[in-house]
């Protein structure tokens, strides 16, 4: 995904440490899982360990030990111990039909990182990317609970879509997505329509195509861009509509991104409905 | 002889970019790029669309030859080329007579207006940033070419060392990092 062993880290940590995030929980002890070949140099490991170090102390939570693994490439992420009152947790499982659909980071990282592999990507996209899979959604997560969001996860692998079928199925609503209105990093769609589109991002197409309905001028670009796998994506969050704003102008003055991309209704036969530009 | 590309047994996005080099790398001509998989037949397809090449597929076995007609020599050329920086270094146009050099710059950037392609972004160092405050006479054009959707940055050293940072009028202020960074990723020219 990106060469420099530091930012890896960052990255890895940010992907591990959002789980707890999109549940409303903040982390407290935290694990390094480390698999690590033993013909490269033992620096690239430390740089890794640092770089994941650096995000553990910006969550506020405690390295308290690890596990490392001999193997043929390096791999790094975390095991995350959070504390939350159980009662408070945010599920997947709250929207409500009416309510307004936002998320906290624009989408387009794995076709970025595609283009990294391709050699075809702009520095400008490279960085912005970056800046977007190094961001803690611990922010975000705070944002949310004051304004009362009800529902919450957060965007990786499966793509937007995959996950918003996931919080659409959960709460037995359909989900309504505006394209016009969600966030895609500068640089993804010129990558997207040249077909620099990670093989995941087919896969999530295959698997939720039967649940979404598109309307006839969503193309295969931006389906595939809708269907992205992402690393340490944003937050996907529930909120009642006349909170909407609140928590918009919570996650500006948080210095978050924050974007209203869709509304819930009663289900109608499919979970998610994208409407075109 | 066709010009082959063998991306059997490779994985995205690597049949795309190897397909991609190969086609800039013939003039003209037909390319063949094999692959074994739907999704790399797809993305192949999408990128030969993407340049408005004529595309056929044939399924032979488990495999795809996806044939594509590179065309439109001229236009690829001219539009695939880097995008252009000018560096504009000082308030007149051309060494000589100043004000020769003074005519020659409203001739300049009113041309600039009407040139394809455009730059992509104009700088303006040391006594050039004149021309973009207050009281320039090529104000109107390069406003003109701002709304056009050039980039305009104006050096905020200079700025400082002429006094005349509040007198800005159009485009906004860089630093030395972010010119040689366009200096080196634009094809520059230098007024």
């Amino acid at each position: 995904m990106v060469d420099d062993p530091y930012l890896f880290g960052q990255i890895a940590a940010v992907n591990s440490l959002n789980d707890v995030y999109a549940m409303g929980a903040k982390p407290l002890t935290v694990m390094n899982i480390v698999c690590f070949p033993n013909f490269l140099d033992i620096q690239v490991l430390g740089d890794i360990l640092e770089g994941g170090c650096s995000k553990i102390q910006e969550a506020g939570a405690v390295l308290v030990g690890g596990h490392t693994v001999e193997d043929n490439e390096p791999k790094y992420g975390l095991s995350v111990t959070a504390l939350i009152d159980p009662n408070k947790i945010i599920s997947n499982a709250g929207v409500k039909p009416g309510q307004t659909i936002v998320l906290t980071k624009p989408i387009g990282t794995g076709i970025i990182s595609t283009g990294i592999k391709g050699n075809v990507a702009d520095e400008k996209s490279i960085k912005k990317a970056i800046q977007v899979m190094t961001a803690l959604n611990d922010k975000a997560c705070q944002v949310m609970i004051e304004v009362g969001a009800t529902a919450c996860t957060d965007v990786t692998g499966f793509g937007l879509l995959g996950h918003m079928i996931e919080m659409a199925e959960a709460s037995n609503v359909t989900i309504e997505v505006e394209l016009s209105l969600v966030p895609i990093i500068d640089g993804v769609i010129d990558l997207a329509k040249m077909g620099i589109v990670p093989a995941g991002a087919r896969e999530n197409l295959k698997y939720i195509e039967s649940k979404v309905k598109w309307s006839k001028n969503v193309n295969e670009v931006y389906r595939d861009i809708l269907a992205d796998p992402q690393t340490a994506g944003g937050l996907l969050i529930a909120v009642d509509s006349h909170r909407s704003r609140d928590l918009i102008s919570g996650l500006q003055a948080a210095g978050v991104e924050g974007y209203i991309i869709g509304q819930a209704l009663e289900f109608t036969g499919k979970y998610i409905t994208v409407e075109g530009k | 002889m066709d010009n082959l590309v063998d991306a059997r047994g490779m994985g995205c996005p690597k049949p795309v970019i190897c397909t991609k080099k190969a086609l800039e790398e013939i003039k003209s001509g037909v390319l063949t790029t094999i692959v074994d998989n739907d999704i790399a037949k797809d993305n192949v397809i999408r990128l030969a669309n993407s340049f408005d090449y004529p595309v056929e597929v044939e399924k032979k076995e488990d495999n795809y030859y996806i044939r594509i007609k590179k065309e439109n020599v001229m236009l690829e050329e001219i539009d695939s080329g880097r995008d252009i920086a000018v560096l504009v270094s000082s308030q007149y146009i051309g060494k000589g007579n100043d004000e020769l050099g003074r005519v020659l710059a409203k001739s300049f950037f009113f041309t600039l207006t009407e040139t394809y392609p455009l730059p992509k972004t104009i700088i303006f160092i040391n006594s050039a940033i004149i021309l973009t405050c207050e009281g320039s006479h090529v104000l109107e054009e390069i406003i003109q070419l701002e709304k056009q959707g050039v980039e305009i940055l104006s050096c905020g050293t200079c700025l400082d060392y002429y006094q005349v940072k509040d007198k800005l009028c159009v485009g906004s202020i860089s630093n030395m990092y972010t010119i040689v960074e366009k200096m080196y990723n634009n094809k520059l020219i230098s007024v």
